[in-house]
């Protein structure tokens, strides 16, 4: 994270851990309230918690990135849209569901999932010795590459780059990397954990990599002030910068009342707030979900509560690429009520797709997504499952912007398939109709391909055929080329996608 | 504590340093003042030591820019020498042009590349077109950050938005005239929407003499002329941790010399120069016991002052604690 820190500009990446230790009210992240460790310019989630919820936390955010990697979300630094990592020290059975969740939404649902799996391996844990080859058997079988690497720093930067590029082109990868650390997590010394190499005299001697350049020698008679050689490079000594960081953080403001310590927990807007933003009057909500705007419905809705939530969702995802909806039974069954029948085919695998029977994983995945901007729906059947996975609700997805500052939220929305949905209403019908003429003229000339008229029968035939296409050519849009049909693939998609929106009045 | 172990933080003063009470203060047998002399020979301009020993102050000859910067070079690099007899220099930086000083002071290029850089900026800002007389100073964006924080500690959002209006005002001047540097219509029509400010003792919007509008993109043609001319300069690792205009550091260890390169020539120049960033930076990661400003003048004296009390580091929240701890920062021509 120094490493990254220190790409940015102006940041301050040894003071900032000092300030969060201090309990600062400086500390960017928790503002005193925490000792979280995340950044918002660098694109690193805050983590509260110990326990393993971060391994679904880093698929949504996986599943986010390789969405931004397609152009469908704008805010996302491009250097960032590589892969998302995450690291963890202790291994728990959890470590399995964060894997599992990974192969079957990037092998069997289509989706692409750039995660890197970072295993730092102490060789303890926190107390207890690991037993003896038990990662590499353990995770030898994983779907996810196993890179172990142990050595020099160059070799082990080097599977580190080899392990990102893998991450973030072909598939989820578990790095497998042997911790040198010579302190444990709860601070106990570990001297035998550093490691050594053989000196000339053959010598015991810790491996520190000499990484100074020399002073160049012999420029001028006019020397610059500080070039001489017989100095020492000023700043060797990295402990007292340390020290001095960590004094002026212990003088730093604190929190002092109880209002500034609660502010970040609700923070409510009031109507008229500039920040808020602008919401529909009812009139103008009503106005969105009737016939004018929707030309399939031959009557105005006579009640909101006759608009299903599944269908209003659907409207919600339309106009939004940001949306997800994901759950145990969504995508191919169309949910169990059949619901969301269809939508997977409409808004691509990317944003509706199945998930395992894991409520962790799925609000997990959620939380991932809704860091770095998505608006996820991770459906739970049903009320009772809500209220086992209300402990992470509330504990993880709502304490996020207390925890942060607001500086990161988490906005998602859960769905519930209760006993309105088993109505079974009817889905946005114009997304499997023929589109009127004039469109379609438009259409083509936007996009000279295959008829769209034809187009969901004809992707329908090519359904299997183009099952891996579709992993590559998500959100319609294609990441490499390769053939024409998988091109023509493409074209259809976009094409149903794009008339969706049209339909819905976009 | 001696002396000679004291943590320092330098920072190189710009344009506007060397002044009619700077006149004598180069000392002439010195190496970097001869080496100066040899180099401006080359050059084809008049030698320093007879600049610095004029009776008199005359600002068309002292204050054009290619006298002017090769003064406040050489007179930065004699004190800074001295500053880093005294102290184990943990960061160097600087103000503008003091960031070219900063980059020789730090190691990052020889004496005399950093001459020659100088010097050839200097020599490409007096070729650049725009007539002097209505060229505005864009108020510094330092300026700007502190007015908003002093502003907002002080309850005097109001001066403080004015001045950031100021400044963006002169900025989208300065966007505007882009297209046709020589017709200056879009710099008149930005200066006609600047509300006069004053603020401490400066009254904005301020004209220096025979000073560009540096740091905006106004001076792209500059900054591409002179780094063609600028090809050879030899750019390496610094020996200290230098701080750039971004608060981004060039360590001795990770300096990525490119980037440096492209640093100093292309972006420095034409985006505003953040020093207050820079300072911060030092005093947050490096936290040293003492800020160096070597000559000529003590331009940044009260303006390190300022950012020490809007960041209330080490305790220095006002006035009267800042002056407690005047040893803190050391101006060595006050």
């Amino acid at each position: 994270m120094m490493a990254r820190a220190r790409q940015l500009p102006g940041a301050t990446p040894c003071s900032t851990p000092c300030c969060r230790c201090a309990a600062s009210s400086e500390d960017p992240i928790s503002g005193g309230r925490h000792k979280v460790w995340g950044s918002a310019p660098l694109w690193v989630p805050p983590q509260t918690s110990t326990i393993a919820s971060h391994l679904p936390k880093a698929v949504g955010l996986g599943v986010r990135i390789a969405r931004a990697a397609t152009g469908s979300t704008a805010d996302l630094p491009r250097r960032d849209r590589r892969c998302a990592v995450v690291r963890r020290r202790v291994r728990e059975p959890c470590d399995g569901a964060g894997r599992l969740q990974c192969r079957a939404l990037s092998r069997k649902r289509g989706v692409p999932v750039p995660v890197l799996f970072l295993c730092e391996d102490n060789g303890i844990g926190i107390s207890v010795a690991t037993p003896r080859n038990w990662i590499q058997e353990t995770f030898s079988r994983s779907p996810a590459r196993l890179l172990p690497r142990r050595g020099e720093l160059d070799a082990v930067f080097e599977a580190a780059r080899q392990a990102i590029d893998i991450a973030a082109t072909r598939a989820p990868t578990f790095l497998h990397l042997r911790d040198g650390a010579p302190v444990g997590p709860r601070g106990q010394r570990r001297r035998d954990h550093v490691p050594h190499v053989r000196g000339d005299r053959g010598e015991s001697k810790p491996a520190i990599p000499l990484l100074a350049q020399r002073p160049p020698a012999g420029w001028s008679a006019a020397r610059p002030p500080t070039d001489d050689p017989a100095r020492p490079l000023s700043d060797t000594r990295e402990g007292t910068r340390v020290n001095a960081a960590a004094d002026e953080a212990s003088r730093r403001p604190k929190l002092t009342t109880r209002e500034r310590v609660v502010a970040p927990l609700a923070p409510v807007r009031r109507r008229g707030d500039p920040r808020s933003p602008p919401r529909p009057s009812r009139a103008e909500a009503r106005s969105a979900c009737s016939t004018a705007s929707c030309p399939n419905r031959t009557a105005a809705p006579s009640a909101r509560s006759r608009l299903p939530r599944q269908r209003r969702a659907a409207r919600t995802c339309s106009p939004r690429p940001e949306t997800l909806l994901f759950g145990e039974d969504v995508a191919k069954k169309g949910g169990v009520y059949h619901v969301t029948m269809g939508l997977a085919d409409t808004f691509g695998v990317g944003r509706v797709f199945d998930t395992l029977l894991d409520e962790t994983t799925i609000l997990g995945l959620a939380q991932g997504a809704a860091h770095i901007g998505c608006l996820p729906f991770p459906e739970i059947q049903y009320l009772a499952y809500i209220h086992n996975a209300l402990d992470q609700i509330r504990g993880e997805a709502c304490s996020l912007q207390f925890f942060s500052r607001t500086t990161a939220t988490c906005r998602c929305t859960v769905p519930e398939p209760d006993g309105r949905a088993r109505r079974r209403p009817r889905l946005p019908e114009g997304l499997r109709r023929p589109l009127p003429q004039r469109q379609l003229d438009r259409r083509a000339a936007r996009h000279p391909g295959p008829d769209p008229r034809r187009a969901g029968a004809r992707r329908r035939r090519r359904a299997d055929a183009a099952h891996d296409d579709r992993a590559a050519n998500q959100f319609g849009k294609r990441v490499s080329s390769s053939s024409s049909r998988s091109r023509s693939t493409l074209v259809q998609e976009a094409d149903i996608v794009a008339a969706a929106l049209e339909v819905l009045g976009r | 504590m001696t002396t000679s172990t004291l943590r320092a933080a330098l920072f190189c003063p710009g344009r506007g340093s060397y002044t009619a009470a700077s006149l004598g203060t180069l000392d002439r047998a010195h190496p970097f003042t001869q080496r100066a002399d040899a180099l401006r020979d080359e050059f084809g301009l008049a030698p320093l030591t007879e600049l610095d020993g004029a009776p008199s102050f005359k600002p068309a000859l002292h204050l054009a820019p290619a006298n002017v910067s090769a003064l406040i070079y050489v007179a930065t690099m004699q004190d800074a020498e001295i500053a880093a007899s005294m102290h184990r220099l943990v960061a160097v930086g600087g103000n503008s042009l003091g960031w070219y000083t900063a980059l020789a002071v730090g190691g990052a290029l020889s004496f005399d590349d950093g001459f020659r850089l100088v010097q050839t900026m200097a020599l490409e800002q007096e070729s650049f077109p725009v007539e002097p007389r209505r060229r505005p100073t864009p108020v510094p964006d330092r300026r700007r950050r502190l007015a908003r924080r002093c502003g907002a500690r002080r309850g005097r959002r109001r001066r403080a938005r004015t001045v950031e209006t100021a400044s963006s005002c002169a900025r989208s001047a300065s966007a505007a005239s882009k297209s046709s540097p020589a017709s200056d219509a879009g710099i008149a029509h930005g200066m006609a929407q600047l509300p006069p400010t004053k603020f401490g003792k400066n009254a904005f919007p301020l004209q220096l003499a025979q000073h560009g509008p540096y740091h905006t993109r106004l001076v792209e043609p500059v900054a591409t002329a002179a780094a063609r001319r600028l090809e050879g300069l030899a750019f390496r690792a610094p020996r200290v941790t230098l701080i750039d205009g971004r608060g981004a550091r060039f360590s001795p260890w990770d300096t990525d010399v490119d980037a440096l390169r492209a640093y100093t020539l292309g972006t420095q120049v034409t985006t505003p120069f953040d020093f207050d960033a820079s300072v911060r930076v030092a005093l947050r990661e490096f936290g040293p016991q003492r800020i160096v400003l070597p000559g000529p003048g003590n331009t940044l004296g009260s303006i390190v002052g300022q950012i020490l009390i809007a960041d209330g580091f080490a305790g220095i929240t006002d006035r009267a604690s800042f002056e407690q701890r005047a040893e803190f920062v050391a101006s060595m021509r006050r």
